[in-house]
């Protein structure tokens, strides 16, 4: 859910550029910010209806699972990791639109958010974080699925239980700020002073 | 009211717009006219705030349009017709304006009906339109929150002949009201018909503007007059004897005079006229003039033909 469903996050902000209706948005609202902003609300909401989706078929498989196996049912969640599951489907949702905002063009943006977001993490950081022990350090403050990962389960990348201390807030924080604060801030400032054709 | 203040617009070393100044009242149609790429659209652009002007600065009602509350009940715009998205039907487009602009559901099929878009058409999607439902739709679109101010770039593009008929009544009558109408062009006949004010733009310059007569009075001074009579020998006869030039025109005579002059020549020789018209280079000759050292070809050889504007 948060490899395919951010392609909307992106798809708000590219589609109205490709079909050039932003012609006619900024001319209603020449606050162009507020439109965008209006923009993150949505693709904010989506993000948290697609958790509680992921939440109830979640409940609903446990339950179908007990049922048929006969295993005994097991409720177990702990509050922090949830709440990190939510902020990590927000910040790749936030990611997509961010790089939407910095490219405004719709193949870029989703090829853009692929690379970042699932073709680097399995090709490459996964490679260099098994086979070389400085990955292990670097790589928390440059993939942001690595960095969430430890706040998200409890364990690392690898699945080896972590304890979580502040470095991994730390780490998180970065990279959010990398993907989506930076990309948002330049697309924005794009955006704010592009002229509309 | 718009009012253009040494507005330029530069992309890099090339201006496309160059200190232009312009008003264009209330109760009146301002014909901004040019050839293509003189300016119009990017002018028109800053006017709604999608292009950022390199200088100067343009006001509608005396503030800027970032500065309008809800700016789409105050000012209409149709910049492109086509810009708008593809997978909507008509009705769709109206009703997210509509909405954006706090307006009832109501004003939407107001609007179809008035530029008479049918209820199967307006269910259309917006890429089966044709040109001129397209422009249709625009002009709903810049009419949907009851402005004061109408911005037009090139409404006529795709009308067919009865369409630009509608539209110039719309917007006469838009004007007479009292509302401030603003459209482009790069045909003359189409906005000398309805323009009570010409704006005349080269190469993001003003060459000239003012009402047509007074531009034709800018003309190149000497009047020339066609008069044909039942008894052209002895009128050319007055006429060179008072001093004018006259020569053999079709049927007539091309006169150097005013066509005043020709008429009391007429009079005090006692021949009656069948046809008196000022032959002095049309509106059209002047465009022409005013924006061939501008335009994109050179007009080699336009010589002033007397078509006085294509009656349409």
């Amino acid at each position: 859910m948060s490899i395919l469903v951010p392609v909307f996050g992106i798809l708000v902000v590219t589609s109205e550029w490709s079909q050039r209706n932003a012609l006619t948005t900024f001319t209603l609202e020449p606050h162009r910010l507020r439109v965008m902003g209006a923009k993150l609300v949505a693709v904010s909401a989506l993000a948290v209806a697609t958790i509680l989706l992921a939440f109830v078929l979640g409940a609903l498989t446990n339950l179908l699972c007990a049922a048929v196996t006969g295993n005994p049912l097991v409720w177990e969640l702990d509050g922090s990791q949830l709440l990190w599951t939510v902020i990590a489907q927000l910040a790749f949702f936030a990611m997509g639109y961010a790089l939407a905002c910095l490219l405004l063009n719709t193949p870029g943006a989703i090829a853009l958010f692929y690379v970042v977001a699932l073709v680097l993490p399995l090709v490459v950081w996964g490679p260099l974080y098994f086979i070389f022990d400085w990955a292990k350090d670097v790589l928390p403050w440059i993939d942001i699925n690595t960095a969430l990962t430890p706040l998200m389960a409890g364990t690392d990348f690898a699945g080896d239980a972590v304890v979580v201390e502040t470095i991994n807030y730390l780490q998180a924080g970065w990279t959010i700020v990398l993907w989506v604060g930076i990309p948002v801030t330049l697309g924005l400032w794009r955006i704010s002073r592009a002229e509309v054709k | 009211m718009i009012t253009v203040d040494r507005l330029t617009v530069s992309y890099g070393s090339f201006t496309a717009v160059d200190d232009v100044s312009f008003v264009a009242q209330p109760g009146r149609v301002t014909g901004f006219l040019g050839p293509n790429g003189a300016g119009k659209s990017t002018t028109m652009r800053v006017m709604v705030g999608l292009t950022p002007p390199t200088s100067g600065q343009v006001t509608i009602g005396g503030l800027r349009y970032h500065d309008i509350p809800n700016p789409g009940r105050h000012v209409g715009s149709l910049l492109d017709a086509s810009a708008q998205h593809a997978g909507r039907t008509g009705r769709e487009i109206l009703t997210i304006g509509a909405q954006t602009m706090g307006l009832p559901k109501s004003r939407v099929d107001e609007m179809l009906a008035l530029v008479g878009l049918t209820d199967a058409e307006a269910k259309r999607r917006l890429r089966n339109y044709s040109l001129g439902m397209k422009q249709r739709l625009g002009i709903a679109h810049a009419l949907l929150g009851d402005p004061s101010v109408l911005i037009l770039d090139e409404p006529a593009n795709g009308l067919d002949p009865a369409g630009i008929r509608w539209m110039r009544g719309l917007l006469k009558g838009y004007a007479d009201r009292g509302g401030t109408v603003l459209l482009s062009s790069h045909l003359l006949h189409e906005v000398e018909q309805i323009a009570d004010e010409m704006i005349l733009i080269g190469h993001g310059r003003i060459v000239a503007q003012g009402d047509k007569k007074s531009l034709l009075a800018h003309g190149d001074g000497a009047a020339t007059t066609l008069v044909t009579s039942l008894d052209n020998a002895a009128l050319g006869a007055a006429l060179t004897g008072g001093g004018h030039a006259v020569e053999p025109l079709g049927e007539g005579l091309k006169v150097q005079a005013t066509p005043e002059e020709v008429g009391r020549a007429a009079l005090a020789a006692g021949v009656v006229l069948t046809d008196l018209r000022s032959g002095g280079a049309g509106l059209e000759d002047l465009f022409l003039e005013l924006t061939s050292a501008t335009a994109r070809e050179a007009v080699p050889g336009v010589t002033p033909t007397p078509t006085g504007g294509i009656p349409a």
